[in-house]
């Protein structure tokens, strides 16, 4: 669906302040990503998330945007069976053409090179402990480069996804206006292909593949994040509905009360879980319950009514705690910061509660066949895309630090100084290994 | 003066470099397994997401469509249980 051609200068300074909130999501994941690991790569988690950030917002700008573009602007077409298919944007690099004003256009890029940023970080909370930060940065460059603005073009900028309303009568095409599969999902599934490239930690797993407990070092990390995350959330859920689903400036009151009714059914419906289930709340598990209603509350915000937005969140929140287990117990998938079932599931269960709860499905019959279609695509296309590209770039700069280097921890390994120096913090070190 | 023994083989250490060669061997051939597994779960992950876009234009009506696209997403599902089994065989 199209970008409005034209803002009012009102609209457009408001659309402004909210894209300047993302970043303060990207804080909120980077506390997020730092707290759930262990102290001896704490500091590492940080600095890998302000690199991937920087690594990301680059490539996009020198290459992403060209790929992604903005509705309205040249694309490449695809003619299959009479219609076009818009596939891929035809911009020039490094923005060249593109004026940098109050214009839709140059609001989208703005957003855009917030929102790879976020998707970008999402797969670090999977290879925490692990993960050598020049991978980080390559897998980042593929990401924000290629993968993302492919996507991104296909739902936000007139690409095929969105047009499946107008093209096959399929409801309102493709819905996503806060980037529940764009961002979060693809994120997401990029976790779980650095999860499976690089295996579990060291320790994680006993021989007959029994699970050993590696709490969090830091849980005021994680829930200090988890509240500039909401606050980030509140920007990007809004600026995308005002930009991509055309909504008035005034339906941003809607947006910001259905994004906080998401996370707070998420996470109390985390909290009532994990006492059920483990005699106490679990503060990390509360915490990515958080995130999850967040994540949720991306694609349908702008079209759900508060009850339904509390039943979403509260869907997200059940489904993330189990998530969790399952991967880890069942499946034995080593994620220390969950972000494969807070950013792919929660995202997933959020795509498809547009045509289940909001208004955006009620009036369609098509609706939730072209959602379907849109998770489809992600599970199906860029899943593999995106883990076929780290397995290449695993050939040739391998993903995962050696077992040395891993027990030392990655603060001293890669970056030469640990980020609690006046602290003995490991307890395996005195241990025979 | 050099004196040279006959060289005498030590069971105990027959048995031990048999066994060696033997779980060389089948970790190699349990390797294989997994990455054609691997490997097989995606191209499914793939032909189920062709499955589902072939829907558009071959297909007039909504429940055709809705059908089979829920088909190619149930070969997609199988295709990252495979891949998913994949990975879970290599740790085990």
């Amino acid at each position: 669906m199209a970008a409005p051609t034209f803002l009012s200068e009102a609209s457009a300074t408001l659309c402004l302040v909210l894209i300047l909130l993302v970043p303060v999501a990207c804080a909120g994941l980077a506390l997020v990503n730092t707290g759930l690991s262990r102290s001896r790569s704490a500091a590492h988690v940080m600095m890998a998330s302000l690199c991937i950030f920087a690594v990301a917002a680059i490539a996009y700008v020198v290459v992403g945007f060209s790929w992604q573009g903005a509705p309205g602007r040249p694309a490449h077409f695809l003619t299959i069976a009479g219609k076009g298919w818009n596939w891929l944007a035809a911009e020039p690099l490094f923005l060249r053409g593109l004026r940098l004003d109050l214009s839709p256009a140059s609001l989208i890029l703005l957003l855009q090179m917030f929102s790879v940023g976020v998707a970008a970080m999402i797969p670090l909370g999977a290879g925490a402990e692990r993960w050598k930060l020049g991978a980080s940065c390559a897998s980042t460059t593929l990401l924000a480069g290629w993968t993302y603005p492919l996507f991104a073009h296909w739902v936000w900028s007139e690409g095929w996804l969105s047009q499946l309303g107008s093209m096959y009568g399929l409801g309102r095409g493709f819905v996503d206006s806060g980037g529940a599969g764009t961002i979060q999902v693809m994120g997401g599934l990029s976790a779980l292909s650095i999860a499976w490239t690089l295996g579990p930690r060291r320790g994680k797993y006993s021989s007959d593949g029994e699970p050993a407990a590696i709490p969090a070092h830091n849980v005021v990390l994680v829930l200090a994040g988890c509240l500039l995350a909401w606050v980030g959330w509140l920007g990007l859920n809004s600026a995308g509905a005002i930009l991509f689903n055309h909504c008035e400036t005034s339906a941003v009151v809607l947006v910001a009360v259905n994004t906080t009714l998401s996370a707070a059914a998420a996470g109390m419906t985390a909290v009532i879980v994990t006492r059920l289930r483990f005699g106490r709340p679990d503060a990390s598990l509360v915490g990515n319950g958080w995130m999850a209603g967040l994540v949720a509350s991306s694609a349908a915000s702008a079209f759900l009514k508060p009850p339904t937005a509390i039943l979403a969140g509260a869907v997200a929140g059940a489904l993330v705690v189990l998530s969790i287990e399952l991967l880890e117990f069942r499946f034995t998938i080593d994620d220390p910061g969950g972000a494969i079932s807070v950013h792919a599931i929660a995202g997933l269960w959020g795509l498809l509660s547009v045509a289940l709860l909001s208004d955006a499905g009620a009036g369609s019959s098509g609706q939730w066949l072209a959602q379907l279609i849109g998770a489809a695509t992600l599970i199906g296309f860029v899943l593999p895309l995106t883990h076929g590209l780290n397995w290449l770039i695993d050939r040739v700069c391998p993903h995962r630090v050696d077992a040395e280097a891993e027990w030392q921890g990655m603060d001293l390994c890669e970056l030469g100084a640990g980020a609690y120096p006046e602290f003995v913090v490991h307890s395996d070190e005195f241990t025979q290994r | 003066m050099i004196e040279i023994q006959p060289f005498t083989a030590d069971p105990a250490a027959i048995r031990v470099l048999r066994g060696r060669v033997f779980f060389a061997l089948s970790f190699r051939r349990q390797s294989h397994r997994t990455h054609q597994m691997k490997l097989a779960g995606f191209l499914l992950l793939v032909s189920g997401w062709g499955i589902v876009v072939a829907t558009l234009p071959l297909l007039p009506s909504l429940p055709a469509r809705a059908a089979f696209a829920l088909a190619g997403m149930a070969v997609e599902l199988i295709g990252l249980a495979l891949v998913g089994r994949g990975h879970w065989v290599q740790k085990g």
